[in-house]
């Protein structure tokens, strides 16, 4: 039984016209897109600003192997459109227990972790975000406003929700520094190497 | 631009010598009242979270404040807002407090609309940062060093489901070690961004099953004397 893969690619890009129009996103997104499309996944996706249906959405998390979050960093997290995809979704998840039973910790059991409750073991979940914040920002405890913390440590406030409900995090890829010395053009074409690598595909 | 920094280092004395007189002579006027802004994002969601305990620990915050003569701005991100008067009001306030459930590892989504509509409106007139903080301009070649609040606190108040114990413990399976301020992160690094000092933050965990609520309200008005050091 060798069933098809799946993935789901989430892109949570919010249009500012005239200032951020969603291009960069749009080509990270369509990177990903062919790539799992060469290696024969089916490629299920989700662009957050167009609407969706909650409880369409927890349905694509179930069947999807791996699930990818594309997004710009606004104001030191993903536009508020994706805070709310993932309170409406999550909610379905927790009321139907599809994501999760629980915060894992049970009267019966005081030994079990606060946090182990969830579902969907096997899956795999990563961040590929665009940044205003140079690489340089992150990972030395002489920058004053990350203070040494990773990229990684950053993004925990998205990443734990999958972790909450059972998925892998796998390591994160960023494209820093967009409006003034990053470079794009490398990073675009990296981008299949690091899924290749992080997927083991 | 010489010229502009000369000016404004003689306004600067200027303020300086009216201070020192006014310390000769202590006057009522003198003596400007400080302000704090309560920012309570709780979010209803109908027979399952009605903010009660949110606004129970906003409520202490708000008495607590008015006890010190504190001016008191307040704003319920949940009954709708002004992006630009929430920017004056950043600019009035000394002290920001935001009082927050914790929903899905995070305040509710309608915080981060304000975040982002409050904040980009700031950020495009420039009042309350400048830029990134990497440009010559700004004087620094540190990224995150272009913000304008210098000398203002901000505090996150927040409830959690979380137990205690799940924090700052490197087996735990969920936080790996880190602290209740590393998760929350996101939300102070803002006012990082933009020049303040962030505080610590004051949590109440485990509130579903209940078991020190009640201390934690108790204890609140002695914590916000301690880190604001407030007589």
């Amino acid at each position: 039984m060798n069933s098809t893969k799946k993935v789901l690619l989430i892109n949570t890009h919010l249009t500012y016209p005239n200032w951020s129009e969603g291009l960069l996103n749009n080509a990270f997104h369509q990177k990903a897109k062919d790539f799992f499309l060469s290696k024969n996944f089916e490629v299920l996706e989700t662009k957050v600003e167009d609407g969706y249906n909650a409880e369409e959405e927890v349905e694509k998390h179930l069947q999807a192997d791996i699930i990818i979050l594309q997004t710009p960093i606004n104001w030191f997290g993903a536009p508020w459109i994706y805070k709310k995809y993932v309170d409406e979704v999550f909610n379905i998840g927790l009321h139907t227990a599809k994501f999760l039973a629980g915060d894992g910790r049970t009267r019966e059991d005081a030994t079990r972790q606060y946090g182990t409750g969830g579902n969907m073991q096997g899956k795999k979940f990563m961040v590929s975000s665009t940044w205003n914040a140079p690489k340089e920002a992150f990972g030395n405890q002489e920058q004053k406003l990350f203070q040494g913390i990773s990229s990684a440590d950053f993004l925990m406030h998205i990443t734990t929700n999958y972790r909450f409900s059972g998925v892998e995090i796998v390591a994160d890829y960023n494209c820093f520094d967009i409006f003034k010395d990053g470079d794009i053009g490398k990073d675009l074409e990296n981008y299949p190497k690091h899924l290749e690598e992080v997927f083991q595909l | 631009m010489k010229a502009k920094y000369i000016v404004s280092t003689l306004l600067l004395m200027l303020s300086f010598g009216n201070n020192l007189k006014a310390q000769n002579k202590p006057s009522k006027e003198n003596i400007k009242p400080k302000t704090v802004l309560l920012i309570n994002t709780h979010l209803t969601y109908p027979g399952w979270s009605e903010g009660k305990l949110n606004g129970s620990f906003y409520n202490v915050a708000k008495e607590f404040f008015l006890s010190k003569n504190y001016n008191v701005l307040e704003t319920k991100v949940e009954d709708g807002y002004n992006a630009e008067e929430e920017v004056e009001k950043h600019l009035q306030a000394n002290i920001i407090i935001l009082q927050t459930p914790v929903n899905w590892e995070n305040t509710p989504w309608i915080y981060k609309k304000y975040v982002d509509e409050v904040f980009n409106n700031a950020l495009k007139s420039k009042k309350i940062l400048s830029g990134d903080g990497r440009s010559e301009a700004e004087g620094s070649k540190q990224y995150g060093m272009g913000g304008k609040m210098q000398g203002k606190k901000f505090m996150i108040c927040a409830t959690w489901n979380a137990p205690e114990e799940s924090f700052n413990d490197r087996k735990q399976y969920l936080f790996k070690g880190k602290s209740a301020d590393d998760a929350l992160f996101n939300v102070g690094a803002n006012y990082l961004f933009t020049g303040f000092e962030v505080i610590p933050g004051y949590y109440c965990y485990d509130v579903y099953h209940n078991k020190h609520i009640k201390e934690d309200l108790e204890n609140y008005p002695k914590y916000l004397q301690k880190v604001f050091k407030i007589n």
